[in-house]
């Protein structure tokens, strides 16, 4: 189940600052001001990423094509504006073509005047426009020359480096990306904000590898350090990950027994998630833990708890109307009601919800996974039946045939049937 | 230089001078005077420069401290000079009211010692100007930015106590003084039980009732509200007074799993007992007497439960931690001699204590914790906000608009469950900003089309506040907005109020919008508000006259902000110099608060003076770095600005206040030479260092 970070409401100070900036730039981009045009051009680019992280996209980009104009074109900021442009255009729908262009135009201009710092970071730049549009090959490249201008700089080879780890992994070339993150990891050393961020890749791709040991001794020092530098956010993601590796564990252990520990740690951990996130504008993150936290506590048959959390984590998504992972907590609260109570009949509403939910988003991977679990309810459902007076079966083969019916309807023909065998073995009874 | 000014009294120099020791070694530059007046100087002169040039002020509280004349004053200082002020506790002490809005840090024993410590110098270390090298927090307390997203399971790993506040003038501080001491009782113990603390919305009876059947993890019951004669005064849905008798509470407290009833008030013991005999509660407590008293048994008490111990025992060890002149006013009776909560198992206890204010998420909404009086207009308010898509708040400057909405607020915030957004407006406001304010609240995409936004805000309980509205400079953004209010579906749950002196054309007219006009207060409020600033100030001997406080008030013209104001100048000039700035200002009121700035204006020196004029070159507020780039001597400008309330201060952000904005703007409007000048040093200061934000 993926999560997204919304990015934090402006702070009043924020919102302050923004003002006053506007008045300035405001009189100050006027044709007849006097004021040097490149101070105006590096206040607009140091505040580029605080405008569009809120969706001031359309402003800044007026802003940056405002100042560009007032520069000459051979002057190196006016390449550092085009590249700015370009980001900016990316963030705006429907003007990504012109963003695509202008990165190949002022890519064009650096070769003529090598300036390696600003080079690389627009190589970065276009190798991230390129991830947008699932170019992966041809953002490697970005990322690759990036690296030849970025050797004596290495906080911004950290980051190419990073972004091409995610790209590897992306692609689930475990062993690459983690090479990858390593020289990030050591390029940024000593700067505790650039490791702990890069971190919850890194660890991923280890745990893809098996190296839990080495993800777990990563994850101890990025949590004090995420503690140090006040980045709860990224605190609570990496205890998260920390869970996993424990429930991970449990999973690989051979019996219940030996399982135990590990699933009372996952669990310990994610309460310890969950008490982090309630102070934090993110509900989408903490509805995740939530959610595993519920799966967790049904593995450890404490249903009681397994629902309410599910329920709210259920909740939280309806809320936020992120309909891809409120399909994926049906599935998991379907299984627990069943688990629980023995409701089939109650699992199966959760389960059919999923699969409209699933189908409404076209989340194929969702839509297979509930539909093999209702495939599983079903047989259960029909192995009792088996067993049970006619009018039981019967009442079972309606529910079948309901489900075939769905299961068509959303294309998935093989579990349909599945179904349809079912009712031919319960109808010949 | 930048450094930490400690006021306390000679009597406790022991303790103060352990207190430097810790304070130098975590990094952080101590101006004391036993070390730092050198032979020759001299002394009043000394400390007056020592204090003026301090960032924060560490006042130790003890009985000797809050009886020193020189500690009053120096905590008066540095209130009016925009001072950090960090009050710790070395004794317990009557506070002077003007600390008693304040956090304090109690260090009033060795267990606490080490622990608070830590958390003092977090804060200092995070006041720009301090040096230090950032320590390790200790374990943090969670507040609830949402109270639907906490799992009632997860409080069964909690000592988990529900507060119910129905205090309708002091709720606010009530709350924070509680929420205070569950965050330190939790960590004076190493390994003890985390507390729950959840606060119930709204404050009446039928809530009360419900909570109690659902949650099964509520094991303590603090109550806080009006108590007279044994009957407790709630609130009903509509905000109005409740009353709830001995009885009605004991029948509501047979439901739940309820252990103990902690009453902050005053309970006869009948009553008590009756409490115990007719409900299923095994103790009762009423805690009463000052505040501190109050707090610091709160800490003990329940950091004593935290550990395991008998109710009994937690009653006895917080009753011997406050001074014995208190003690009459807390009781216990107990169903048996030793009422022991319940646990959950070593294993499943959750670390950090987890504090639920009970409201919806928040954001910018500002607090005004000395609200008094206005209660019609507040519940008319909230009766006009039921059915109208949007609600003007109109008033005179000064009359009280923003304090109100931000009261009502506090008091009716939780009717919106998804949440308050607060927008201070100015001349540069966009309604994109807006837009993106109510996204962020509801964690949807910025991209998300306002159309998409508009659909989910039907669906949603959502409060838009946008405070000082006539400030709002671009007609076309202004437009923008007025049509996004009038499509939103006058029968949803979204509302948007706004402040504002004067109708605005095209948003005033949305259809469907109502208004309230402010007017004064109503003499007894007012003169309510004067009997707690003449406290705060300190300025009962010169109030001592009757007569005089009679011409006072009546020449306030019941203004909320003309009483503040003109208490303050009583303060800085002296009742008479206050008396005739009054009479001079009522004599027009319809110009009130233009003729208030201009007399504060002409008091300033004039290098003052010029300062405030450039400073109206800034579009919104600013920090003190900023300032510091304009004018070095900026900081003793702020001082006096501040002590004129010709600039405001809410955290590290300075205002000026739209009033003051105006009558500058009107009477000395920059050049565009000097505008210019102003635009170019903040541009140099910003690039230097690398960036606005």
């Amino acid at each position: 189940m993926g999560t997204t970070t919304n990015p934090s409401a402006l702070t009043r100070e924020q919102q302050a600052t923004l003002n006053n900036l506007r008045g300035i730039l405001g009189r100050q981009l006027r044709p007849a001001s006097k004021t040097d045009p490149t101070l105006l051009a590096e206040l607009i680019l140091q505040n580029a990423v605080l405008m569009r992280e809120n969706g001031l996209a359309n402003e800044l980009l007026d802003y940056l094509q405002r100042v560009r104009e007032k520069l000459d074109a051979e002057n190196p900021l006016y390449a550092r504006l085009g590249i700015e442009i370009a980001v900016t255009l990316d963030a705006i729908d429907g003007r990504q073509p012109e963003a695509g262009e202008l990165f190949q135009t002022t890519l064009a201009w650096y070769q003529a005047h090598p300036i390696s710092l600003a080079e690389g970071q627009a190589h970065i730049a276009y190798g991230r426009f390129l991830i947008h549009r699932s170019r992966l090959q041809e953002a490697m490249a970005q990322y690759q020359q990036a690296l030849e201008l970025l050797q004596d700089h290495p906080v911004e080879a950290a980051i190419a480096q990073s972004e091409m780890g995610r790209v590897l992994v992306g692609q689930g070339k475990f062993s690459e990306a983690v090479s990858r993150f390593e020289k990030a990891y050591a390029l940024s050393s000593g700067d505790g904000k650039s490791t702990v961020r890069l971190l919850n890749d890194f660890v991923a791709a280890l745990i893809e590898l098996g190296e839990m040991e080495r993800a777990e001794k990563l994850l101890i020092e990025g949590i004090e350090t995420s503690t140090q530098q006040g980045l709860w956010l990224v605190r609570a993601n990496l205890r998260r990950q920390m869970a996993y590796i424990y429930h991970l564990r449990a999973e690989k252990s051979g019996d219940v027994a030996s399982a135990q520990p590990y699933l009372d740690e996952a669990e310990r951990l994610l309460q310890q998630v969950v008490a982090e996130m309630l102070p934090l504008q993110n509900t989408l993150d903490l509805a995740v833990v939530y959610h595993d936290l519920g799966r967790i506590e049904t593995q450890q048959r404490q249903f009681t708890e397994a629902e309410a959390h599910l329920r709210l984590s259920l909740e939280l998504f309806q809320r936020l109307g992120n309909l891809r992972n409120e399909a994926v907590a049906e599935i998991t609260l379907g299984t627990l009601v069943v688990l629980k109570n023995g409701d089939i009949a109650a699992g199966n509403e959760h389960l059919h919800r999923s699969l409209q939910l699933a189908d409404k988003v076209g989340d194929g991977f969702t839509l297979r996974q509930a539909a093999e679990t209702l495939t599983r309810l079903h047989q259960l459902q029909a192995n009792r039946a088996k067993t049970q007076p006619r009018e039981i079966r019967i009442q079972v083969i309606d529910q079948l045939s309901f489900s075939r019916a769905k299961l068509v309807e959303y294309g998935l023909p093989e579990a349909a049937q599945v179904m349809a065998s079912m009712m031919t073995e319960l109808e010949a009874l | 230089m930048s450094h930490i000014f400690v006021s306390y009294s000679r009597r406790n120099l022991t303790f103060v001078t352990q207190l430097v020791k810790d304070l130098q070694q975590a990094g952080l530059a101590v101006w004391f005077d036993q070390i730092s007046i050198q032979p020759g100087d001299i002394w009043e002169a000394a400390i007056e420069k020592g204090l003026k040039e301090a960032i924060a002020v560490v006042v130790v509280i003890s009985p000797d401290s809050m009886a020193s004349e020189y500690v009053r004053k120096e905590v008066n200082f540095a209130q009016e000079s925009d001072q950090l002020i960090l009050p710790v506790l070395y004794q317990p002490a009557q506070l002077f009211l003007n600390l008693q809005t304040i956090q304090w840090v109690d260090l009033s024993s060795e267990t606490v010692y080490p622990i608070n410590l830590q958390k003092l110098i977090a804060v200092l270390q995070r006041e720009p100007g301090l040096s230090g090298n950032p320590t390790t927090p200790p374990e943090e307390t969670v507040a609830v930015d949402d109270t639907r997203k906490l799992s009632p399971t997860l409080l069964q790993r909690y000592l988990h106590v529900v507060t119910f506040i129905a205090e309708q003038t002091a709720g606010y501080m009530a709350w924070r003084r509680l929420a205070g001491s569950i965050s330190t009782a939790s960590q004076l113990h190493r390994g003890a039980q985390a507390l729950a603390l959840t606060r119930l919305n709204p404050p009446t009876g039928d809530r009360l009732a419900v909570f109690l059947v659902t949650s099964p993890s509520a094991q303590i019951l603090h109550l806080i509200c009006r108590i007279e004669k044994d009957v407790f005064f709630v609130e009903d849905e509509q905000g109005q007074d409740a009353e709830l008798s001995i009885e009605d509470l004991a029948r509501t407290l047979r439901s739940g799993s309820v252990k103990a009833l902690v009453i902050q008030g005053y309970v006869s013991m009948a009553g008590m007992q009756k409490l115990l005999e007719q409900s299923s509660v095994q103790a009762v407590l009423t805690i009463g007497a000052s505040e501190v008293a109050q707090q610091l048994f709160g800490e003990h008490f329940y950091a004593t439960l935290a550990i395991g111990k008998t109710v009994q025992e937690a009653y006895q060890t917080a009753l011997d931690r406050i001074g014995p002149d208190d003690t009459h006013d807390f009781q216990l009776v107990a169903k048996h001699d030793a009422v022991v909560l319940d646990y959950p198992s070593v294993e499943k206890r959750a670390v950090q204590p987890i504090i639920d204010p009970g409201l919806p998420p928040l954001r910018n909404v500002p607090i005004n914790p000395d609200f008094v009086g206005q209660g019609q207009p507040l519940l008319e308010l909230g009766e006009k906000l039921n059915d109208s898509r949007q609600l003007m708040i109109y008033g005179l400057s000064g009359i009280g608009k923003s304090w109100l909405a931000s009261e009502f607020i506090s008091r009716y915030g939780w009717r919106f469950s998804d949440g308050i957004v607060w927008v201070q407006v100015s001349e540069q406001t966009r309604a994109e900003d807006i837009f993106n304010q109510l996204r962020l609240l509801l964690e949807l995409p910025l991209s998300t089309p306002l159309a998409d936004l508009e659909n989910v805000l039907r669906q949603r309980r959502v409060l838009l506040v946008l405070d000082q509205a006539n400030d709002w400079g671009i007609g076309t953004e202004l437009t923008e907005l007025a049509q996004f209010v009038s499509r939103l579906d006058p029968l949803g749950g979204t509302r948007v109020m706004l402040t504002s002196w004067e109708t605005i054309t095209g948003l005033s007219d949305v259809s469907g919008a109502r208004d309230l006009t402010l007017v004064e207060m109503q003499p007894a409020d007012a003169e309510a508000l004067i009997q707690k600033l003449i406290v705060d100030h300190d300025l009962a001997a010169e109030f001592a006259d009757e007569q005089v406080r009679r011409q006072f008030i009546e020449k306030t013209a019941f203004t909320p902000w003309l009483i503040k104001e003109a208490m303050r100048s009583a303060r800085l000039d002296g009742v008479e110099a206050a008396l005739e700035d009054l009479e001079t200002l009522t004599a027009d009121t319809t110009r009130l608060f233009e003729r208030h700035v201009g007399v504060q204006y002409q008091k300033l020196p004039a290098p003052t003076q010029a300062f405030l004029r450039q400073l109206q070159g800034l579009s919104d507020g600013f920090d003190r770095q900023l300032v510091q780039a304009i004018d070095s001597q900026s900081r003793e400008h702020l001082r006096q600005l501040i002590q004129r309330q010709l600039l405001r201060r809410e955290d590290r952000l300075y205002t000026i206040p739209p009033t003051v904005r105006l009558y500058l703007r009107q009477r000395y409007p920059l050049s565009e030479a000097e505008q210019d000048t102003i635009d170019q040093q903040v541009i140099r200061y910003w690039v230097q260092a690398g960036g606005a934000s």
